[in-house]
């Protein structure tokens, strides 16, 4: 076995709204990375509503995270199964009722050892929504993928993850200044109605600076450290791309955070066709738009 | 509530799996076993997505369905069955179609219809919002595995308003997230 | 009307469509359709305690007060009915003897209480009668169900069939009520006809004023013990003549099929070898068979070696029809096998079926084999959830 030097690297696929096409680009970058050459193990988080295997086209799986869970294995990289794919390996996702609240002490075991696995890349697709389960894994990777579509309803379920994941993390650091008045403060901003005064990042960093000016440090530092890249799905049109620009400022101005990229995946039938196949678009029809959007996308993540 | 999803199925056992785990998943269901029938519940219930599970059927009944299916305009089509039998639906309209070689894979259903219905409501508050004429027959477009691109003249209507410009937008999103 | 091949999801579907088709119906008539507490009993007597026992001597057979189920087996014939607090089982040995008509005879059944009817200058001794005069006479009894299906080499075996039901269950005071009895799957190597069977047992059950549905066996055994797993899985009953087997998904029965071995092959085969009648090795077997000790004498070898056999060649049957099978739904989490019957319930047999089952490739992947919870009783009691989800005809 080559021994790999450099450490892992962390991605998580987020897709706040779901079906906006999140599992589908986390199996296929996936593909894309191992293509370049990269050890990759994608990993099924969605707890509760797993289906990476469907889009990798695996119908049934010797292992799955329960195994590792239900401590049936000591290791995580013990569940990984095989794809039939040079470089890529696969943990299916578990199905035990109930695991969409994993547990703290699961969760950091589990925690524990994706950092442990032996592969350039670990690529976890998480859940739907902004559950402190999801929201945790997003923190500890190194980069994290918001996975997008143009309309309404997806942008304001992203803005809403990133709101929670900003103040989860905050609030994570200012616990270690053991000063009750800047944690309430946290919770006043979550409430833009009640507190208009706290709604732009920038207010709230100012009056953090009054009560404990090394906390307000930290926070802007963490601040600067949430640079989520946004993947906006499904693009037919020029307009369409500018979905992101909108959400980009409100992410600015109000949570005091940019975006490190924002990466396009066109529409494309051919993702349909491979669905229907239960093959992945990379193998299926590695000519398409969405596998060159996705090619792009590994490209970003191997800088 | 209204019938979303109308099922053919001339195998008893398919045809109650079927309509077991689209009633699971919260959808109204169907299921008839006579072509007929669907014709006219097609009509009557304009459902947002018609299964014909060609298990079973004859060879009479595969005609008929597949003469049904490409007549179809309003609404979605799942076909299910043997490669070879589904192969014979491939001609013409393909836009709304989508095809599922056996085995009977109940997840792969659940999620494709999750996502067809979900684009379709989707696609019916656009519409709404964005003052069209409400009433207007469900339009379905853009589902990931249309074999065909809609022609132009289908274009009026989609899942995205392309009139939205930036400030438009982000407008509409402080003033959903209260921060106005 | 109901076949095996109709799910209990189906039934609780008609049920709820009666329900609500009865909108305009008086509200005595609407008490008869109240799917809510019809759901609500079965899935309450699912979780009752099985309570079973042999039909006494003497005893007169029990009147219904609800559903029934009844399984016919090779071996037994067991009904199953709903009480308050628990679920009552009662059976008679399928199996029958007979001696000369006369005086003399006549005389010592009666005063002996024996259970037996006269026809053609003969005395046909039925049940557990039959079994202890055939060991008197250090013979075999007769079956009037040979491999699981009515047997043509005994012509009076569905009058021993209907004599057997009529002294465990009597007419029922409501008219039209639901008896549901389990039949076999088609036998894919044998011959038989379950529909023929199937049908002249459903006549006779009409005549005697119930309205009779069926159930595959195999299936009763999922509707009895797998509602934890949303009645999806794999369940065998393996009996005296034959082994069902029934790959249900969500309550419909997407597989079914039978072989025609089971307890009776193993018995004659053990029996022919050591040289004692097969009545006696089931006896034998039934008290004291452990297939985890080695075994102790010829008769256990014996007896080893032929359990081994029938459990490799129902694995091997399992092989073949499921991957042979274009119905079985993609199922994308491991499935259980549940073992009941009477030829299941020595110890030590559940787990040779497990390790054996590493021998055999099966399309479905297995989560766990278990024993069923009261082996003898099952299909009756899945037959009896069955009986119970059924509409009443008017």
């Amino acid at each position: 076995m080559v021994v790999n030097k450099n450490p892992v690297e962390i991605v998580a696929v987020i897709g706040p709204k779901g079906g906006v096409g999140k599992t589908s680009i986390s199996a296929n970058l996936a593909i894309s990375l191992a293509q370049l050459g990269k050890k990759v193990v994608a990993i099924d988080l969605d707890l509760g509503a797993s289906n990476l295997n469907t889009f990798l086209g695996i119908r049934s799986s010797k292992y799955t995270l329960d195994d590792f869970i239900l401590n049936k294995v000591g290791k995580l990289q013990e569940i990984v199964l095989e794809t039939g794919l040079e470089n890529m390996g696969f943990i299916c996702g578990g199905n035990i009722p109930g695991i969409a609240n994993l547990h703290y002490s699961k969760k950091m075991k589990l925690i524990r050892n994706l950092a442990m696995l032996d592969y350039d890349f670990v690529l976890l697709d998480l859940g739907a929504g902004a559950s402190y389960n999801v929201v945790d894994f997003v923190i500890i990777s190194q980069k994290s993928l918001l996975v997008t579509t143009p309309e309404i309803p997806s942008i304001l379920n992203t803005y809403s993850f990133l709101k929670t994941l900003v103040f989860r993390r905050l609030t994570m650091a200012l616990k270690e200044f053991h000063n009750q008045t800047l944690l309430d403060l946290l919770e006043q901003a979550r409430d833009v109605e009640k507190n208009p005064h706290l709604k732009r990042m920038d207010d709230l960093v100012q009056v953090i600076q009054k009560i404990d000016s090394s906390a307000s440090r930290l926070v802007k530092q963490i601040l600067l450290g949430i640079r989520p890249a946004m993947i906006l799905n499904r693009i037919r049109s020029g307009k369409d791309e500018k979905a992101c620009v909108a959400i980009e400022n409100l992410m600015r101005q109000y949570l005091g955070i940019e975006c490190s990229k924002i990466l396009h995946v066109h529409e494309d039938a051919s993702v349909g066709h491979a669905i229907a196949k239960m093959k992945p678009v990379m193998i299926n029809n590695p000519g398409s738009v969405f596998a060159n959007d996705i090619n792009e996308i590994a490209m970003f993540l191997t800088g | 509530m209204s019938v979303q999803v109308i099922i053919y199925s001339s195998d008893r056992i398919r045809g109650g799996i079927l309509r077991e785990i689209l009633r699971r998943n919260k959808t109204e269901t169907l299921l008839l076993d006579n072509i007929m029938d669907v014709k006219s519940a097609i009509s009557s219930h304009k459902p947002d997505i018609a299964i014909f599970d060609t298990s079973n059927s004859l060879k009479n009944e595969i005609n008929s369905l597949k003469h049904l299916s490409s007549s179809i305009e309003e609404c979605f089509v799942m076909i299910l069955g043997d490669a070879l039998i589904i192969n014979v639906f491939h001609d013409g309209n393909l836009w709304n179609k989508l095809f599922l070689t056996d085995p009977l894979d109940p997840e792969i259903i659940i999620s494709k219809s999750r996502e067809i219905l979900s684009r379709i409501q989707e696609n019916r508050a656009t519409v709404k919002s964005s003052d069209h004429d409400s009433t207007t027959a469900p339009v379905i477009r853009n589902i990931e595995n249309m074999e065909e691109k809609p022609s132009v003249a289908d274009e009026d209507i989609d899942l995205v308003d392309h009139n939205l410009d930036i400030e438009h937008l982000e407008s509409d999103l402080r003033q959903y997230l209260k921060l106005d | 009307m109901a076949t095996d091949r109709t799910s209990l999801q189906e039934r609780l579907e008609a049920l709820k469509r009666a329900e609500t088709d009865s909108g305009s119906m008086l509200e005595n008539d609407k008490q008869d359709f109240n799917i809510d507490s019809k759901m609500a009993q079965a899935e309450k007597t699912l979780k009752k305690e099985v309570r079973s026992r042999e039909r006494g001597e003497g005893e007169s057979a029990e009147a219904p007060s609800g559903p029934v189920g009844l399984d016919i087996g090779t071996s037994h014939i067991i009904v199953a009915q709903n009480e308050r607090r628990y679920i009552r089982t009662t059976n008679e040995l399928n199996a029958f003897f007979t001696i000369p008509h006369s005086k003399f005879a006549r005389n010592i059944l009666v005063k002996n209480d024996v259970f037996f009817f006269e026809q053609d200058d003969l005395y046909y001794i039925v049940g557990y009668s039959a079994e202890n005069f055939a060991n008197m006479f250090d013979t075999d009894t007769r079956r009037s169900i040979k491999q699981g299906l009515l047997c043509s080499d005994e012509k009076e075996g569905l009058t021993v069939i209907q004599a057997i039901i009529l002294s465990l269950i009597q007419k029922p005071k409501r008219l039209g009520e639901i008896l549901c009895f389990g039949i076999p799957g088609d036998p894919i190597d044998g011959i038989g006809s379950v529909t023929y069977h199937e049908s002249i047992i459903k006549m006779f059950i009409n005549r005697i004023g119930f309205t009779p549905i069926s159930i595959n066996e195999g299936m009763a055994v999922v509707l009895s013990e797998l509602a934890e797993h949303d009645y999806t899985g794999i369940g065998i009953s393996i009996g005296g003549g034959m082994c069902n087997v029934c790959l249900s998904y969500l309550s419909f029965p997407v597989l079914t099929y039978s072989i025609q071995m089971g307890g009776d092959y193993i018995d004659s085969s053990a029996g022919s070898v050591v040289g004692i009648p097969a009545t006696k090795v089931k006896a034998i077997k039934e008290k004291e068979l452990s297939l985890i000790a080695k075994p102790k004498d010829r008769l256990t070898t014996a007896l080893h070696i032929f359990y081994n056999e029938l459990i490799q060649k129902l694995q091997k049957s399992m092989e073949r029809v499921l991957s042979a099978s274009n119905q079985i739904p993609m199922i994308s989490k491991p499935i259980p096998i549940v073992l009941s019957g009477g030829t299941a319930m020595p110890e030590g047999f559940t787990d040779k079926f497990q390790k054996s089952l590493a021998n055999v490739r099966l399309p479905v992947e297995i989560s766990s084999v278990h024993l069923a919870e009261d082996p003898l009783n099952t299909t009756a009691k899945g037959a009896l959830i069955m009986a119970m989800t059924e509409e009443t005809p008017e």
